[in-house]
């Protein structure tokens, strides 16, 4: 993936101007379908690093939510 | 009283800062180098002015009286630097009236980052905890001051002391551990401007401050910023500067902008070995921009003027300049392999990462689950924005500078440490692209997804925030003057109470033989509070201490002869590859039990505040 992403970025015909062209506004289907795309990345990329970090979290919460209940 | 130390120490670093970037400034136009922005005409002043300041901190070591040597230099320096030190003001007075001119969000986000380096700064000023600190980064440079620039095979890790550990020894030099740890702050704001700076290159400038407090709240960057007593955020703030000199390569492609980019890079090298790999990421930047040979020689000979000097010391002492990681090519007559293994499971040297693994690093997302903790939270921002750097933002030279120091050194570091949170020196660059990836897609993207971009960006600031309150409220409690410097180390400090045992017990035993001489051997981590000559005996942190070469009775009377040791003190046991020749000396009566007592410390890491009753031993070296 990261050889396709310095490939990609440092060819002359890249990535780059087909992004741009999928998130042109002149393309509105397409650009409401790289919205989802993006929406989702976002979300989804989120959800799986802070699940990474879940037992910290329950770690740290613990102690609150027992002062909180008291 | 404390309160009033906090702001003055405070103070001074930042006007030693303003002396650096004033110099520096002056030593840009020795170079030739015109930079027409304020904010990266200070930056690179300042990178220049401490490159300058650590190299004559380096050779001041070598004289016989530090803390003079370190005042000649410092008067020396505000003598050069008077004359730019108006512009430096004017420079600085530029930035504020153009952020108080600026929109009321752009206002907002600043006020918030000067609230974030407020609350950090006074939390830095509370006295030293951070363990890795109290084992060398601050025990190293404290036993320069005490025995001279000599090396100490007791202390390991203090061959691993470079250019940054320079700022530490000024401020003990001048007696104030405070200032020692301001200079450490300013590193870490430092950084955080150039987080700003460079994303500013390339998105609106509101862009550039949640930059900032995206960097700022960062529980790596909290937790080194306030209360480890690291130069990590050194390297960070150098390695950003870096990398706007790099972008301006191809424009400008002059020697002495080649030599500022050499600077940075051999001086983020000099401050840790990790930071090579970084500096090795600077330089494939610089050659990609540059294509020119003779100007990628100037970088060369400009690094190894900012950073050769801990290698040519390491090599120097002991025939390896990576000392002890390249035994292989420099051998040395003794190896201490208990030492060595220590060593590399600690600094991760020994861990091997699969491929997935590595490739996690430059999303700041290789998270190691069998040693979780938040010195491995640098937030999600990196990975969720890292797409839209690469393919939205347009293509100029700091994206090109900016990807290959990201990515490569991300790679180099996963590839040779392992270890995520050395990552902290690639924070700024790695920050500031995912932040004017995220500018392009609020730029370009849906109200939706603009919305959950801002979002991700609120959120990730919003815990940063609460857990930076959370974390630093003890220390900044104490830096405020609420709390007694004593009850936060006897709460926070781990080894302060045995510390503390030893060097009265140790000092009110000398005082009633009428003999103040001999060390004493410690088996504590935590080196920087003792207060009495002392030796490191634990074999995993000491190099002279071999459990191969010590084992009978003899070698042992043979090694307290030598480096003079009198006292041994027994906490609560010997480590357990010595427990058993050191026992035997017990029996046999060549070391005798003089003082006893028990003090309450804490067990394991200081944020669990778990504590034990630790029975002490200290005996007495049989002549």
């Amino acid at each position: 993936m990261i050889c396709a992403i310095f490939c990609s970025a440092f060819s002359p015909a890249n990535l780059y101007s087909y992004i741009l062209a999928v998130v042109d506004q002149k393309r509105p289907t397409m650009r409401r379908l790289s919205g989802i795309v993006c929406g989702i990345w976002l979300i989804a990329a989120q959800l799986w690093y802070y699940f990474q970090f879940r037992e910290l979290f329950r770690g740290a919460a613990a102690p609150i939510l027992q002062r909180l209940w008291h | 009283m404390e309160f009033a130390g906090s702001l003055c120490a405070l103070a001074g670093a930042l006007l030693l800062g303003m002396v650096g970037a004033a110099l520096g400034r002056r030593f840009l136009r020795l170079l030739r180098v015109g930079i027409s922005c304020d904010t990266e005409h200070l930056l690179f002043g300042a990178a220049v002015g401490f490159v300058l300041l650590e190299a004559a901190f380096f050779g001041a070591q070598l004289s016989g009286h530090i803390p003079l040597a370190f005042c000649i230099i410092l008067a020396a320096a505000a003598t050069l630097a008077a004359a730019d030190f108006t512009a430096v003001l004017r420079g600085i007075a530029n930035i504020v009236a153009r952020g108080w001119q600026d929109s009321a969000v752009s206002r907002w986000l600043a006020s918030a980052t000067c609230l974030v380096l407020l609350i950090e700064g006074l939390a830095a000023m509370a006295p030293l905890t951070g363990s890795d600190a109290l084992h060398y980064h601050f025990a190293a440079p404290a036993q320069v001051l005490r025995g001279g620039f000599a090396p100490d095979f007791f202390v390991l890790h203090s061959f691993l002391t470079g250019q940054g550990h320079l700022l530490i020894l000024l401020g003990l030099a001048l007696r104030s551990e405070k200032f020692a740890l301001a200079l450490l702050y300013l590193g870490g704001m430092l950084a955080a401007a150039g987080a700003a700076c460079l994303t500013r290159a390339a998105a609106p400038r509101r862009y550039a401050w949640l930059a900032a407090l995206a960097f700022l709240l960062s529980p790596v960057v909290f937790w080194q910023i306030s209360t480890a007593g690291a130069p990590d955020l050194w390297m960070a703030f150098f390695a950003s500067v870096g990398v706007l000199a790099i972008a301006k390569v191809r424009e400008a492609p002059t020697h002495g902008l080649a030599a500022v980019c050499g600077m940075c890079a051999g001086v983020t090298a000099g401050t840790k070995y990790t930071g090579c790999i970084v500096a090795a990421s600077l330089l494939l930047a610089f050659l990609w921009e540059s294509r020119s040979l003779r100007l990628a020689a100037i970088f060369v000979a400009a690094s190894l003027g900012a950073g050769i000097w801990p290698y040519a010391r390491n090599l120097l002492w002991t025939g390896d300049p990576v000392f002890p990681f390249a035994l292989t090519w420099f051998p040395v007559a003794q190896v201490n392999h208990t030492a060595l293994a220590a060593l590399l499971a600690d600094t991760g040297v020994a861990v091997r990462l699969s491929l997935w693994q590595i490739l996690q690093f430059p999303f700041f997302a290789a998270v190691d689950q069998k040693h979780l903790g938040f010195w491995q939270f640098f937030g999600p921002l990196c990975l969720v924005f890292a797409p839209m750097f690469f393919f939205l933002v347009p293509r100029d030279a700091l994206w090109r500078a900016s990807l290959v120091v990201w990515i490569t050194g991300a790679l180099g570091i996963g590839a040779i440490s392992g270890m995520l949170r050395f990552l902290v020196f690639l924070l700024p660059v790695a920050t500031a692209a995912s932040l004017a990836g995220a500018a392009e897609l609020c730029a370009r993207a849906s109200r939706t997804t603009r919305w959950l971009a801002m979002a991700a960006v609120g959120i990730t600031l919003a815990l940063g925030f609460a857990g930076m309150l959370v974390y630093v409220r003890p220390a900044l409690a104490t830096g405020l003057g609420l709390v007694s410097r004593d009850k936060y180390l006897q709460e926070y400090c781990p080894d302060y109470a045995t510390s503390q045992f030893i060097n009265s017990r140790i000092e009110g035993l000398s005082a009633a033989t009428g003999n103040s001489g001999g060390k004493t051997m410690v088996f504590v981590q935590h080196l920087y509070n003792l207060h009495v000559p002392f030796v490191d005996g634990d074999p995993n942190g000491s190099w002279a201490v071999d459990p191969e070469r010590l084992r009978t009775a003899g070698e042992w009377q043979a090694f307290f002869h030598q480096n003079g040791i009198r006292w041994v003190v027994r906490s609560p046991e010997y480590p357990a590859s010595l427990a058993a020749s050191l026992n035997q000396l017990e029996a046999i009566g060549l070391l005798i039990p003089v003082a006893r007592g028990e003090v309450l410390e804490l067990s394991g890491m200081r944020i669990l505040n778990q504590r034990r009753v630790l029975p002490i031993v200290i005996l007495n070296v049989a002549q």
